[in-house]
């Protein structure tokens, strides 16, 4: 019988490409090298310049799946959304070339400065689709960036924050109520050949033997896709009902009186007791657990598991608690900014990140490290989307004109209780900019909202760099044994 | 570029797209269940290793390099399609995953029904090292090498595989 259920399982390589299956791909490949020829220099130059001059080679039928890791980026292809025609010669490698021809150093870099110089640049890097500067920013500022990556991994990572940036623009323009169809296909494109790419260096990496280095960015565009997923989502769904995302909305021609008496109300009615953690799960005490999943492993099967995986285990059991506690603070400094909805949302994703912790902490007990990061990994997810639906809904606001300055006249106050001990809050102070007036109405049409098949495919983006840090309030988690996290928050 | 000659890199990665084609698809098909989808990720493959080469970088084992961007891009594939990956197939999957018409008759066809009926019921791990031992004809060292473990530990799993097998159909030691 033996011999009879492996020879059932050889039939299986009957399974196998037709003779013209074979020869079409062989034929594709074929076409798709002479697109792509490997340099003798290493550098790629010319395929993308021959490529817009009309080359007689024709491509029309190399249709859809061989996608370039370079060749198909916006920016090569000349998207018109972003540039055009024109930003097809900008492409990385084309970049590089005359970087390494020392001639075009100067030429290059005298373009640069009659942009203007890094003022110009300073600007491109706040530019959206449609913007005059964009074709700038993802032609020029983000291809020299690049340059300074040396590593693959250091490639995969900027490949995730481009897909990252990506997104981000998607979820303004979607708050502004301009994301029209066509530029939202060309940032979903974007987003995916970014992801491609990113996907493509892990590869790279993991082929190359550095599996720990592939598996930590995979995760973390993992994570990134989860996180932005979820975000777009919510987004989205509040914009098309035209729900806020935060507390207060605003007219687009309200006063600046308007905005007084929308902040007073909304500290009036701030004034509400969250208990996130009623049903929090067990202590997160990793020392601890390290060294029973170490004895645990000692005592059940030492020759199979590896200290190597304890380590990851406890590392990412860390980093989990870190990254839920960062959440935690976040939204504590937050949540009387955020809408009813967002709130829950909010909510929702950190009992989930500490369910998940929870478990991991279990898992990490009993031994079963595999499942334990598994499980902390899951709570990372949960706890990075709560950290960037927070971002996204204060910087819609932001956009939307909301002043979420409660300034020293009126100071947010938080307390975390921890368990046994609680640290007493002092007074903040304000470090948000001052918001202009509103520049767009608060509720947006369907027209400018997101669509779920972009939501379903982007994957970076959020809105990094804004006014998450919770600089208003001064509030500190056990980290040794938080049990539960009680937190209130009221005004002074 | 039919017509024109071919470098040493050129010649060399078509050598191994002809060599390895066949296992490349057919790993992507019993990923997929489609014969459609596998051809198109078989193509991705070729075509993601190439551009590996064309930034510069070397491909010291073919084997193995296209074998693991195959097994990205069935996982970006299925990242696309909808939030599941690639372990995480459900009992339908499995099902198509294996609904694999074979040659030898109504018998044969039973057995084999009754045979994979028991092989989805193993651990994922061990349904890959079957396939990448009896389908794909690795050796024992291959198989340890990819999966970064000891080639001892592959060969108690093959070992564990076949018994968890034969305890399934009801096969005894004796009769093995």
């Amino acid at each position: 019988m033996r011999k009879d259920i492996l020879k059932l399982l050889a039939e299986l390589r009957k399974v196998a490409l037709t003779e013209s299956e074979r020869v079409l791909l062989h034929d594709r490949l074929e076409r798709y090298i002479a697109m792509r020829p490997v340099r003798s220099d290493g550098i790629n130059r010319l395929p993308i310049r021959e490529e817009a001059m009309g080359s007689n080679d024709d491509f029309s039928s190399f249709d859809p799946v061989p996608r370039p890791r370079r060749g198909n980026r916006c920016w090569e292809h000349g998207d018109p959304a972003i540039g055009g025609l024109a930003s097809s010669y900008f492409t990385p490698n084309y970049l590089i070339s005359l970087f390494k021809d020392k001639r075009m150093v100067t030429l290059t870099l005298a373009l640069i400065l009659a942009l203007g110089g890094s003022g110009t640049v300073a600007a491109a890097e706040g530019a959206l689709p449609g913007d005059t500067l964009y074709p700038v920013k993802v032609s020029i500022v983000e291809p020299l960036r690049g340059l300074a990556n040396v590593s693959t991994e250091a490639e995969a990572e900027w490949e995730i924050r481009l897909a990252e940036r990506r997104l981000d623009e998607a979820i303004t323009l979607a708050a502004r109520g301009r994301l029209d169809a066509e530029t939202r296909a060309s940032l979903e494109n974007s987003i995916t050949n970014h992801e491609q790419s990113a996907g493509t260096y892990i590869a790279s990496l993991d082929a190359s033997g550095e599996a720990q280095a592939a598996a930590d960015l995979q995760f973390d565009l993992d994570s990134t896709l989860a996180a932005r997923h979820n975000v777009l989502s919510t987004i989205s769904l509040a914009l098309e009902t035209g729900e806020p995302t935060m507390a207060r909305t605003v007219d687009a021609g309200a006063s600046a009186k308007g905005f007084g008496e929308a902040k007073q109300t909304a500290q009036e009615e701030s004034h509400t007791l969250i208990t996130l953690t009623a049903t929090a799960p067990a202590s997160v005490d990793l020392g601890a657990d390290a060294e029973v999943g170490a004895r645990a492993m000692t005592a059940t099967d030492s020759k199979v598991q590896s200290t190597t995986t304890l380590e990851k285990a406890t590392e990412m059991g860390v980093k989990a608690k870190t990254k839920l506690e960062a959440a935690t603070k976040l939204y504590n400094s937050h949540a009387v900014d955020l809408s009813a909805r967002f709130k829950l949302e909010v909510e929702e994703h950190l009992v989930a990140a500490r369910d998940a912790l929870a478990a991991g902490n279990a898992k990490l007990k009993a031994g079963v490290f595999a499942e334990a990061i598994t499980k902390f990994q899951d709570s990372i997810r949960e706890s990075e989307t709560a950290e960037v639906l927070i971002d996204a809904a204060l910087d819609v606001a932001a956009d939307l004109g909301i002043d979420l300055d409660f300034g020293v006249d009126a100071p947010v106050r938080v307390e975390v209780k921890t368990g046994t001990e609680t640290t007493n809050p002092t007074p903040a102070t304000n470090t948000a900019p001052k918001s202009e007036p509103a520049k767009y109405p608060a509720t947006t049409t369907s027209s400018g909202t997101m669509n779920t098949s972009l939501t379903g495919k982007v994957s970076g983006g959020g809105v990094s760099g804004n006014t998450g840090s919770p600089t208003n309030a001064s509030a500190s988690v056990n980290t040794s044994t938080n049990t539960s996290v009680e937190s209130s928050t009221r005004h002074c | 570029m039919s017509g024109s000659k071919k470098t040493a890199q050129e010649s060399q990665f078509l050598a191994a797209y002809e060599t390895y084609s066949d296992v490349i698809f057919r790993r992507c098909f019993f990923k997929t269940s489609s014969r459609e989808v596998a051809l198109e990720l078989a193509q991705e493959t070729f075509t993601r290793s190439w551009e590996h080469l064309v930034s510069g970088k070397e491909i010291q084992n073919y084997k193995a390099f296209l074998f693991t961007v195959a097994n990205r891009c069935i996982i970006d594939y299925y990242k696309k399609k909808r939030p599941r990956y690639e372990h995480e197939f459900s009992e339908e999957d499995v099902e198509k995953l294996f609904d694999v018409p074979v040659d030898g008759g109504q018998e044969l066809h039973a057995e084999w029904q009754e045979v994979m009926r028991c092989f989805k019921q193993l651990e994922s791990k061990y349904r890959e090292i079957m396939l990448l031992r009896y389908t794909e004809g690795w050796a024992v060292e291959e198989i340890a090498e990819h999966l970064k473990e000891r080639a001892n530990t592959v060969s108690v799993w093959i070992s564990r595989s076949i018994q968890r097998l034969r305890t399934c159909l009801g096969v005894t030691n004796a009769t093995a």
